[in-house]
């Protein structure tokens, strides 16, 4: 089949590569209908996460149509079509049983951080992901949605990262109605945070990015007001003044680990890699929430450890909340959003490329040009 | 905003009461309907490196590139350090950076003939000329 294939930082390309197989009873193969390229896939990209192997293949959001089926597959037959959640999970330990997906033990051999993800190097598991024409899809009975019939694969496929860790993200806010709610980063996941923040309740909804046709989006897609990091020097006074000088009641980092906006965390961070890159949105979040109000984090982080201030934090009382998305959880309750028009997954998506041109569409995604949100690769054309 | 003061975005507040919202309360106690196994049988290729500090791997990860080489022994290395140690991932970042410069180490291999070939050329032809 052909796939994309990690050849080294800033470095992928699309070649031929062995089919995937059956290799556990409860394994399906899935034919790649949609895979879009997420922010995740640019700490990959840019070689920020640690044992990510030459000659694997990225890709955790995608849809496609069931070829093959395991032998103790009971729930998905050949020709069904699935949006499959980026979280590999066994639905039977003991995370899995609590809702916990993101940290199903059952797939992940590497270390105690996360479940298995697709296609994100061995530190979480070690799988292929499904920007490639085909994928294995393990645990086929417990992750994967069934697409209705009265819907199209692009109407659903954020539903396999973006959208339920974007609600998930405001969710964690424990917004209350009438609060104020900023979203540190306007990509996919920023944006579909901000909106989620109406949804529950939130009577004002700021989003911060410094790339003009993000902060449109925004305003349009998630009708959030935003502040131009362009302009705001200050970001942190300037949100600080949003509640009278309070702060607002929850901010939602949606950035993470390759955040810009300070020279030496950039330095440290990215560059010399000393920490596992910036921490910068973070920084802003914790000293811009109000007192005893709560910190969400999507935006992803790595191991060791970062410098943060969590002396601010705790002297101001904050409650601090974050995780890999659970997506599985959040996909019924979405869908139903998506088909009432409330979540337009579908509206984020900027560009299309065949599989064939994923190295433009990744240095298109990575440089932020030409208006791009979301980018969506399109296998089998 | 509209005349009572509420937002104008579809479906605003829909959301409000914490009983609608799927991950609350954050930990649920139901388990999965799709799933019907206890635990599942062991994925047949034991070839992943063992989570340090666990005993044994998972029923199912993925096989897709073991460890090999001069980068592969840095990785199994590291594996060996408990994941809280900054080592850990010092290693594997140095293993990373050891796959790439094997991979195109190897694919420049081809180069190797023609650079001898091009050296023994440039040592007749000169030696021919100095007669
Ligand atoms: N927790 C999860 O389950 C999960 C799932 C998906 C994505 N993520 C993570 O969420 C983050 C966002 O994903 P995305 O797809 O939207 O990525 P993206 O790269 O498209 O968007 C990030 C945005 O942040 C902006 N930004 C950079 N520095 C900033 C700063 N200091 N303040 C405010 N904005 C800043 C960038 O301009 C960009 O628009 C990534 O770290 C991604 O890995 C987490
Ligand atoms: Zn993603
Ligand atoms: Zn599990």
């Amino acid at each position: 089949m052909r796939a994309l294939v990690y050849e080294g930082p800033y470095r992928v390309r699309v070649r031929d590569k062995p089919d995937p197989r059956i290799e556990h009873p409860d394994d399906v193969i899935l034919r790649v209908t949609r895979a879009a390229i997420c922010g995740s896939d640019l700490h990959l990209f840019h070689g920020m996460v640690p044992d990510t192997r030459v000659g694997t293949t990225f890709g955790h959001e995608f849809t496609g149509v069931v070829e093959e089926i395991g032998p103790s597959v009971r729930g998905v037959r050949p020709g069904d079509r699935l949006v499959v959640p980026f979280n590999i999970s066994c639905g039977t330990c003991f995370y899995c049983e609590r809702g916990l997906y993101g940290d199903c033990e059952s797939t992940n051999p590497m270390n105690d951080l996360a479940s298995g993800v697709f296609g994100y190097s061995h530190t979480t598991g070690g799988y292929d992901g499904g920007q490639a024409q085909y994928v294995r899809v393990p645990f086929a009975d417990v992750g994967p949605m069934m697409i209705p019939d009265d819907l199209e694969d692009e109407d659903v496929l954020l539903l396999s990262d973006v959208l339920p860790t974007g609600y998930q993200a405001a969710e964690m806010g424990a917004i209350r109605e009438g609060d104020v709610v900023a979203v540190l980063g306007c990509g996919p996941v920023g944006l579909v945070a901000a909106r989620s923040a109406w949804l529950l309740g939130a009577s004002r909804v700021v989003a911060v990015d410094r790339v003009e046709a993000r902060l449109r989006f925004a305003e349009r897609w998630a009708g959030a007001e935003t502040i131009d990091l362009r302009r705001e020097r200050d970001p942190i006074s300037a949100l600080k003044e949003l509640k009278g000088g309070h702060g607002p009641d929850v901010v939602i980092d949606a950035v993470g680990m390759e955040a810009s906006g300070s020279a030496w965390q950039t330095l440290i961070g990215r560059k010399l890699k000393l920490a596992p890159g910036s921490s910068i949105a973070l920084h802003w979040a914790i000293h811009s929430v109000r007192k005893g109000g709560t910190v969400s984090i999507v935006g992803v982080y790595g191991p060791p450890a970062n410098l943060v201030p969590i002396g601010v934090a705790m002297n101001k009382g904050l409650t601090f909340r974050m995780a890999q998305a659970n997506v599985k959880r959040y996909m019924p309750h979405l869908l139903e959003h998506v088909r009432a028009g409330r979540l337009d997954g579908r509206g984020l998506i900027t560009h299309r490329f065949p599989l064939e041109h994923a190295p433009d569409a990744y240095d298109l995604f990575d440089a932020k040009a030409d208006g791009c949100v979301k980018c969506v690769l399109v296998p089998n054309a | 905003m509209d005349d009572t003061g509420r937002v104008s975005v579809a479906g605003a507040g829909i959301d409000g009461a914490p009983s609608v919202r799927p991950g609350v309360p954050r930990e649920r106690r139901a388990p999965d309907p799709g799933a019907h196994w206890n635990r599942p049988e062991q994925q047949h290729d034991l070839t992943p490196l063992a989570r340090s500090g666990l005993l044994h791997a998972t029923p199912v990860f993925g096989t897709v590139a073991p460890p090999r080489a001069l980068s592969g022994a840095v990785r199994r290395l590291a594996y060996r350090v408990p994941e809280h140690r900054s080592t850990r991932w010092a290693l594997l970042l140095a293993g990373d950076k050891l796959d790439v410069l094997e991979h195109r180490l190897a694919a420049g291999v081809w180069l190797l003939p023609v650079a001898v070939a091009l050296a023994a050329g440039y040592v007749g032809v000169s030696r021919a000329l100095r007669r």
